[in-house]
């Protein structure tokens, strides 16, 4: 009962923790946050993603971890079944007296482990916001009853499936020599002769892992599952924050310095920093950026062009717009046309930008607009792609005061408004806007690595010709923010690899002790014949070690083939040596675990008395 | 592996070394004034009070008395398999009293064969595994350890089921299986805890034959019996009660 609660209690904290960021599809979207654009682009996709298959394998674990001591207390009640079948008590009977039993303990030990995982979970919310981290404590009904009725499924379904078994057997055979339910009496066919020769340790180990073959099956699933949330997690956790931060740096840019009105600037930042911040919002009520005063001609700057340690000049105009999305059409695999779209609107930025001349290299899915085609095709961010599109490129984008429909040509992954802008041509956007071609809000400015300060010295004196109104900031302390934030995500799934590394050290020290109770004569035995303690220290040794390196090179397999399924398609994969680097330090973290696990149980063996015997 | 044998010192040259060469005047066992408490909860119980004795190379000594006397407890002092509370064990020469575990654990495997009334055996090993097992431990080639245990078995009757498992042995067979895997390594001292009890007429009467044999071999055996039949066998018999000696020759 405690164990299931125990379980329980870890599965509760690990559901509850996965909803801190909204970041799984299993749980609908409560967000009451200022900013509702907060982090919602395609970024949190894959992270999402990553979530989904954490809940998915939480699950398994949890079921697997009940069906085994559901199944281990109903085999331990062998004899007293035995007993009431001698006595003539109904098949029928007996299965509504155990499979209740195991019920009650299921019931008991999840609204127990229910308790314990939310105070747990209330406690590290607690902490996590006194250390500034948003965390919010939220209650989740339809995950937690989803996790009773699959860990009362796999408790019943296992404790009747002992009860099947026994119930096939005759009185006399459950009876006879009390055989432990997991050992195997037959033959061992596949136990080569040479055996030996690898020594008397490992051949003992091979021979204890093959007799209690049941015992073994249930560890090796066990750490399967947790090598493979480990490697699973530990590779997704990677593979994302390598491939967020390079999206999220080509986006930004390093060193960018951004001349324009400071109004205009801070409305900028501002909007970048919306990808990280739910309680900032910046909206067209706030600021007018096409207003006059927050316009500039370049053309009294251009002495810019002079400076020699700038690489890239990139003018730019932000301005918000209503838009809408447009229906569109598109064909499934059966030829069947159908509508896609819901004719969305909205108020978002939209840059006016000139791709020759970027100062940052977005990831860009698709393609982007072309000299000849600016005039009818743009750009949307990745926000705006995934949530207010369902196929943005079957699909158009209006500029609803303008009449002026868009094909969408590319998506560019980016944290400006936390991927809801849309890029156009500059020219194009200022035709629009009816604002004079030399016009604009916005001056990035890349200059060469290491001359930053230097490139500021000289523009400042120029960017004077501006007024006082206007500035020439730095934008990386800005940009570090969303960076920061994705080290906080990445700190979450750390917690989750800590939690369940937890989790493994106490199951294999559970698998060493448990299987203790049945081996102890057979080592105090040995012990008796002169074995000394170091030979049962290598036997245990050996017995973990072979389920941990079996386990972790099939979770190996199993986390590739799940991360590649669910994860890899849109991501940038690290090096290949980086999976199995990874999974060595998996199975090097587990044999050091096995040699910790097994002292207190060697002390406990050294102290066993031979009288006993 | 040669190495490891002769480190442990199971080579037959080394035993008859310290046998010949460490005990005097043929004296094997020598006990002086061993006691040995159990601390169970709040209460110290007696089972060995103040105990010496002396037993000789080639003797066949029957321990008996009744149950809860003390006979197990001094098996197991002087097998090493447990420590007195007072006094000295002194077994080939050697004050297993003052052994450290590991030296005792090895001086087990060398000088001593057990069997006990359980019969004990290694339940994930087969018949035959379980009679290799000391053997293994000392190191001994694999084929000569696959050869003694066969022969072995064959003596004892089960050579057609050495392949079994204990849990697939009956109780005689268990027995029969033990008593070979106590001699498999030639140890020259047998201990022997009630090898009889509860066993069938066949099995009892093999297990004396056994021991008569072990006899003529010059073996130094120790025997805790109610088994009337194999009292006679003894050289020496000597009777405990209440953790004492109480009579005997």
């Amino acid at each position: 009962m405690f164990t299931i609660g125990a379980i329980i209690a870890v599965s509760t904290f690990l559901i509850l923790f996965s909803t801190s960021y909204d970041l799984s599809i299993f749980i609908p979207t409560q967000r009451n946050y200022l900013n509702p654009y907060f982090f919602l682009g395609a970024i949190h996709e894959l992270y999402s993603d990553l979530a989904s298959i954490l809940i998915v394998l939480i699950f398994l674990i949890s079921i697997v971890f009940i069906a085994i001591i559901s199944y281990a207390f109903t085999s331990s009640q062998k004899k007293d079944i035995s007993i009431m079948k001698a006595f003539g008590t109904l098949p029928g009977r007996i299965y509504k007296f155990y499979l209740s039993e195991v019920f009650f303990i299921f019931l008991i030990g999840f609204l127990l482990g229910v308790i314990l995982g939310l105070s747990f979970y209330y406690i590290f919310t607690s902490i996590m916001t006194f250390l500034d981290f948003s965390i919010t404590f939220e209650f989740n009904t339809l995950l937690l009853s989803i996790l009773f009725i699959l860990g009362c499924f796999s408790s019943l379904f296992t404790s009747a499936i002992f009860l099947e078994r026994i119930g096939k057997k005759s009185i006399i055979q459950t009876f006879s020599k009390d055989v432990p339910y997991h050992f195997c009496v037959e033959k061992l066919k596949y136990i080569p002769k040479w055996l030996s020769l690898l020594g008397k340790n490992v051949k003992f180990s091979i021979l204890n892992i093959k007799r209690r073959k049941g015992k073994f099956k249930q560890y090796f699933l066990i750490f399967l599952i947790i090598s493979m949330i480990i490697f699973t997690v530990g590779l997704g956790t990677l593979v994302l924050r390598n491939t967020s931060k390079t999206w999220i740096n080509k986006a930004q840019g390093e060193d960018i310095l951004v001349i324009g009105h400071k109004n205009v600037v801070f409305a900028y930042a501002g909007m970048y920093s919306m990808f990280s911040n739910p309680n900032l919002l910046i909206h067209q009520y706030q600021i007018d950026l096409t207003d006059g005063s927050y316009l500039f001609n370049y053309s009294e700057i251009s002495e810019l062009e002079t400076i020699p340690s700038l690489l890239q000049i990139d003018r730019r105009l932000l301005s918000f717009c209503n838009l809408q999305e447009i229906q569109g059409i598109a064909g499934d695999e059966n030829a069947e046309i159908r509508t896609i779209g819901e004719n969305r609107f909205g108020n978002f930025p939209v840059m006016g930008l000139n791709l020759f001349s970027l100062s940052q290299f977005y990831e860009l899915e698709g393609y982007p607009f072309t000299t000849e085609n600016a005039n009818y095709t743009m750009i949307i961010g990745d926000g705006l792609a995934n949530t207010f599109f369902e196929e943005p490129f079957n699909q158009r984008l209006q500029f609803i005061d303008y009449g002026v429909q868009f094909f969408i040509s590319g998506i560019f992954i980016d944290t400006l408004y936390s991927g809801f802008a849309s890029y156009m041509g500059l020219s194009q956007f200022q035709t629009l806007l009816e604002i004079p071609s030399d016009n604009i809000n916005l001056l990035l400015l890349k200059p060469i690595p290491n001359t930053l300060e230097y490139s500021i010295s000289q523009i400042l004196p120029i960017i004077r010709n501006l007024g006082n109104q206007f500035v020439c900031i730095n934008f990386e302390t800005i940009f570090s923010e969303n960076s920061d934030f994705i080290d906080k995500l990445t700190l979450y799934n750390l917690s989750v690899i800590s939690l369940m590394a937890l989790v493994s050290l106490l199951s294999l020290y559970n698998f060493q002790k448990g299987d203790l109770t049945d081996k102890i004569k057979d080592f105090r035995i040995m012990r008796a014949l002169g074995s000394p303690l170091k030979n049962i220290r290598r036997i245990l040794f050996f017995e973990g070690l072979f389920i941990l390196i079996s386990a972790t090179l099939l979770s190996f397999a199993g986390g590739m083939i799940v991360n590649s399924l669910f994860l890899f398609e849109n991501v940038i994969l690290p090096p290949l040596y980086v999976p199995f680097l990874l999974s060595g330090i998996i199975m090097v973290f587990y044999i050091g675990l096995n040699s910790l696990t097994i002292l207190p149980i060697i002390k406990k063996i050294q102290q066993e008395k031979f009288n006993e015997l | 592996m040669e190495k490891n044998k002769d480190k442990l010192g199971c080579s037959p040259k080394n035993k008859q070394n310290e046998e010949d060469g460490e005990n005097t005047g043929g004296v094997l066992i020598k006990l002086s004034d061993v006691t040995k408490d159990y601390e169970i909860g709040e209460y110290i119980v007696r089972a060995v009070d103040n105990v010496s004795l002396r037993i000789n190379k080639g003797q066949l000594v029957a321990l008996k008395g009744p149950s809860g006397a003390g006979k197990t407890t001094l098996l197991n002092l002087i097998g090493g398999l447990d420590k007195p509370t007072k006094g000295r064990v002194m077994s080939f020469g050697l004050n297993i009293s003052e052994m450290d575990e590991k030296s005792l654990a090895i001086f087990r495997l060398v000088h001593t064969g057990f069997i006990f009334q359980n019969y004990n055996l290694i339940s994930t090993l087969s018949a035959e595994e379980n009679v290799m097992f000391p053997m293994d431990l000392c190191g001994h080639p694999l084929e000569r350890q696959r050869k003694v245990a066969v022969a072995l078995l064959r003596d004892v009757g089960l050579e057609e089921r050495r392949e079994h498992l204990p849990i697939q042995l009956s109780a005689g067979e268990q027995q029969r299986v033990a008593i070979a895997r106590a001699i498999s390594n030639d140890p020259p001292l047998i201990l022997a805890d009630e090898p009889t009890a509860n066993l069938d007429q066949e099995t009892v009467n093999l297990i004396r034959v056994f021991f008569t044999r072990l006899k003529e071999l010059q073996k130094t055996i120790i025997i805790a019996t109610h088994d009337d039949l194999l009292i006679e066998l003894a050289d020496r018999v000597i009777t405990f009660g209440d953790g004492t000696i109480v009579g005997g020759s």
